[in-house]
């Protein structure tokens, strides 16, 4: 037990550090989003329309784009370079390998980035009140985008991250539906505790299940 | 017994021979029930009170979008006999139902746009249901391009029978859409657990179309893996015989 501990901590320490040496891998994605938030105002007529709705609007869309930037080819260094097939022979699975990249992905790009996202809510003076369902939301969403993203690349290792976008997208469109209706919800003030409950529930199935299609089908690709 | 069934099953070979013997049977049903449920359907139905004529499309649109979803999860229990046995034919009848999946699901896309602009007056809404049909329909598209995007045919056939069972959480959301949003599609008129909420002097003529569909689309999925499998086991001795 004391051992998975320590592989676990030391797999998870290793991605960290791989992710401090690229830091364009991460922060690139930040600054895109944020770049498209501040861009997007200057494309509308700012007289006629509350920034509060559009944001609420072109939120769940802009976080999709800037998830699959910040994860696009997750794997495939790893893969070319040995590590995905060294984890492997090391844990006989690709189980825990997956676990700490999605827990790393969590720590150094969600997190930031739903903070990222409730500044500029604040700054589009979106109600206050919905800034802790906004939260919520924010991190549920991203953890089942990068969820299956991370099984559309695990998918498409070696055929360019495209084709698992493509593969993958259908499969995220609900997930997409269910987000924009949570946020309609939100701008009606209906209450949202069944959705808060119904998405984290999703997204816990999704990190348990997927990471475990994920690392079915890299070991498939090593096979 | 199972495992008799399965070796039987898992035999290219016993299978051609079985389609070779078969597809006349299947087909010729086809295009008898088709003829018998669209002529009863198209001439002898009585006209729809509010939408006069043009709800005899369902003849059309309602066999293609049932087995739309149905042959997604034939698909599913194929990929999980190709996945727990790796019983090669699975994987060949996954791909030949991808296409027919892929035409059925247009069909009824298409069939349902037609019925659109006289009704709602629009061909196309983003409709839950209509939607819901579109990403099914990018589904099936997206697991015959990744079927055609590897070399390595054994690895391409088990990341297929991957994808096609993650895709299937998909299918309980387009079979409840039309309950759980409110949508401009009318829920479903057919269900197994209640009666039919149409006529039986329309629904008759639609249950035989639905068959009519099943047997063409059985005798298509002949055609069709008939074609995978010459296509993948061309180097196996056993084809010179069959050919």
């Amino acid at each position: 037990m004391r051992d998975t501990q320590i592989m676990i901590l030391k797999q998870i320490k290793d991605e960290q550090f791989k992710l401090q040496k690229e830091i364009r891998s991460w922060l690139g994605p930040l600054i895109l989003f944020s770049l498209i938030m501040i861009a997007f105002p200057l494309s509308i007529d700012l007289m006629n329309i509350g920034l509060a709705e559009l944001f609420l609007n072109i939120i769940i869309i802009t976080i999709l784009v800037t998830n699959y930037l910040s994860i696009d080819d997750v794997f495939f260094e790893d893969f070319y370079d040995g590590t995905i097939e060294q984890s492997l022979i090391k844990d006989s699975n690709l189980y825990v390998y997956v676990a700490c990249k999605l827990i790393i992905t969590v720590l150094m790009k969600i997190l930031p980035l739903t903070l990222i996202s409730i500044v500029f809510a604040i700054a589009y003076k979106v109600n206050v009140s919905f800034l802790p369902d906004l939260c919520l939301l924010f991190i549920n969403m991203q953890i089942i985008f990068v969820n299956m993203l991370f099984f559309g690349n695990a998918i498409s290792i070696n055929k360019g991250s495209t084709l698992g976008l493509i593969l993958v997208m259908p499969i995220i469109f609900p997930a997409v539906i269910l987000f924009g209706q949570a946020l309609t919800f939100l701008r009606l003030e209906i209450p949202i505790f069944s959705i808060h409950f119904m998405a984290t529930g999703i997204s816990i199935i999704a990190c348990i299940l997927l990471t475990f299609v994920t690392a079915i089908t890299l070991k498939l690709h090593l096979e | 017994m199972l495992k008799n069934f399965i070796n039987q099953f898992a035999s290219p070979k016993t299978y051609l021979k079985r389609c070779d013997k078969y597809f006349i049977f299947v087909f010729s049903a086809g295009l008898i029930f088709l003829a018998v449920g669209w002529i009863w359907g198209i001439f002898y139905s009585p006209t729809d009170v509010q939408q006069g004529d043009v709800y005899r499309i369902i003849y059309l649109h309602v066999p293609t979008s049932i087995y739309a979803q149905l042959i997604y999860w034939i698909m599913a229990f194929w990929a999980m006999i190709h996945l727990v046995w790796r019983v090669r034919l699975a994987a060949y009848l996954i791909k030949a139902a991808a296409y027919i999946g892929l035409l059925s699901t247009f069909l009824a896309l298409f069939s349902g746009s037609i019925w659109g602009i006289p009704t709602w007056g629009t061909w196309w809404q983003w409709d839950a249901r209509i939607t819901s049909t579109l990403i099914l329909f990018l589904m099936y598209l997206g697991l015959i391009t990744l079927h055609n995007s590897f070399n390595n045919f054994d690895k391409s056939d088990r990341l297929m029978s991957i994808l096609v069972i993650v895709g299937t959480i998909n299918l309980p959301i387009i079979k409840k859409s039309v309950d759980w949003w409110s949508t401009l599609h009318q829920p479903a008129s057919i269900t197994l657990t209640n009666s039919p909420s149409i006529d039986i002097t329309m629904f008759i003529p639609l249950m035989i179309s639905i068959i009519a569909f099943g047997f063409l689309y059985i005798s298509m999925g002949f055609l069709m893996s008939k074609i995978i499998i010459l296509t993948r086991e061309k180097n196996k001795t056993w084809i010179d015989q069959y050919v």
